[in-house]
């Protein structure tokens, strides 16, 4: 369970960070903050078509996260003041579902700090490569983390520090696709918003 | 005394709560309509299916979490796939005659011994009807169409396909306790198969534990 906890957060590190470390444009965007819609398409040679969840994401600088799937099952992450918290609706509210564990979190925090510290290429759980301007390649250094992702394909926007989408890939037929849109950089976002009450 | 007598009191009631009271096969009485009354084929599906359901795993003390779980119905075996709220794939098998099966992908805790078999158990009882030609008709005390299989190992599944505004499947071990019900809610037609909306399988047996299922999708894929 320790590393699905490791594989969920990094999920949603990847979906947030900015890449200011990359090669290109010499100007980056100083991120204080992302909101963004998502459509996440899971794809598996059992399934007769994938299944398509949505929702949105919020950051705030320097590790605040709200990553909210509104369909098919509602479910909320949070991630505030070093804490990670999951939420799953029942009954028509949000109850924390306490049967993950989210221990392992903690140490990926460290790796999404680095990222948008620009520390990128010094990343410790992934070796990277670029195989292009817009692609961003990460392959697990360990193996038995590797059993269960293979690789991660970054896809760049045109505007220097955002993604496009983000593909996890577990197998030969196995991934998962996360497509972004509505992006807006730099908003205020209120506090609460990383919380629930 | 009295002092004694309370305590003797409240011991008894601490045993009688920590016992599941056993609940034992009811008595089937004859007959009453034709055997198109006895539908009870309609509960399982017919042909190649796969469902898309959210699925609420509840343990006996409460704790529990919900995943996605994906069953595909082919002709020479079953497949299911269990996945996080976010996708990742947690467990993925094929489930073959015989009761044997291949696991392609198991994630901790997915991953311990007797989880594929009881996995395999449930999925079997929710989707495939049961093997037994001793085949019993007739209807409970309550007026409940029921349809009675008894293994030649004495266990009996009762399948009552009229209960509620869906069907019923209950279970029970050689020695006539109830061991399993499974509870179909809110039923729509389509062909000849009646799929449920919500689906709560209960195991009263060790472990117990509550699947509760949604149906976010059911395709027939041929």
């Amino acid at each position: 369970m320790k590393s699905l906890s490791l594989l969920i957060s990094l999920v949603f590190s990847l979906a947030m960070f900015s890449l200011p470390s990359l090669a290109a444009p010499p100007d980056p965007v100083q991120i204080e903050s992302i909101k963004a819609d998502f459509t996440q398409e899971k794809h598996l040679k059992i399934l007769a078509r994938p299944i398509v969840s949505t929702g949105t994401f919020t950051f705030a600088a320097p590790q605040s996260l709200r990553w909210e799937y509104r369909t098919p099952i509602p479910s909320i992450l949070v991630m505030y003041e070093g804490k990670i918290r999951k939420y799953l609706r029942k009954n028509g509210e949000f109850i924390e579902d306490k049967g993950m564990r989210l221990d392992a979190m903690q140490v990926v925090l460290a790796e999404i700090s680095s990222w948008l510290d620009g520390r990128f290429t010094e990343n410790e759980v992934f070796n990277v490569s670029f195989p292009d301007e817009h692609t961003v390649l990460l392959r697990p250094k360990e193996k038995s983390f590797a059993n269960l992702i293979n690789r991660i394909e970054l896809k760049l926007a045109d505007r220097h520090g955002l993604l496009d989408s983000v593909t996890i890939f577990e197998g030969v037929d196995s991934y998962t696709k996360m497509t972004f849109s509505n992006r807006v950089l730099n908003q205020d976002i209120p506090t609460s918003v990383f919380s629930i009450q | 005394m009295k002092k004694y007598f309370l305590i003797s009191c409240v011991l008894l009631f601490i045993a009688g709560c920590a016992t599941k009271k056993h609940v034992h096969l009811p008595d089937l009485n004859k007959p009453i309509a034709s055997q198109e009354y006895y539908h009870c084929g309609s509960v399982f599906p017919k042909g190649e299916w796969q469902f898309v359901h959210s699925i609420d795993f509840t343990m006996g003390d409460g704790k529990g979490t919900t995943v996605v779980g994906i069953t595909t119905l082919l002709p020479d075996r079953m497949t299911s796939a269990l996945l996080t709220v976010e996708g990742f794939t947690l467990f993925e098998a094929d489930f073959f005659g015989e009761n044997t099966f291949q696991v392609h992908r198991a994630v901790p805790p997915f991953d311990r011994p007797g989880f594929a078999e009881g996995m395999m158990h449930d999925i079997r009882t929710i989707f495939q009807p049961p093997t037994s030609n001793n085949i019993e008709r007739g209807y409970t005390a309550d007026g409940m169409a029921t349809c009675r299989y008894t293994e030649s190992d004495g266990r009996v599944t009762d399948i009552l396909p009229n209960k509620d505004d869906c069907w019923q499947i209950t279970s029970y071990t050689p020695s006539r306790i109830m061991d399993r019900t499974i509870s179909g809610r809110s039923c729509r037609e389509k062909g000849s198969t009646r799929i449920p909306e919500h689906l709560v399988l209960q195991n009263r047996g060790i472990p117990d534990y509550t699947l509760t299922l949604t149906l976010l999708r059911a395709d027939i894929l041929q």
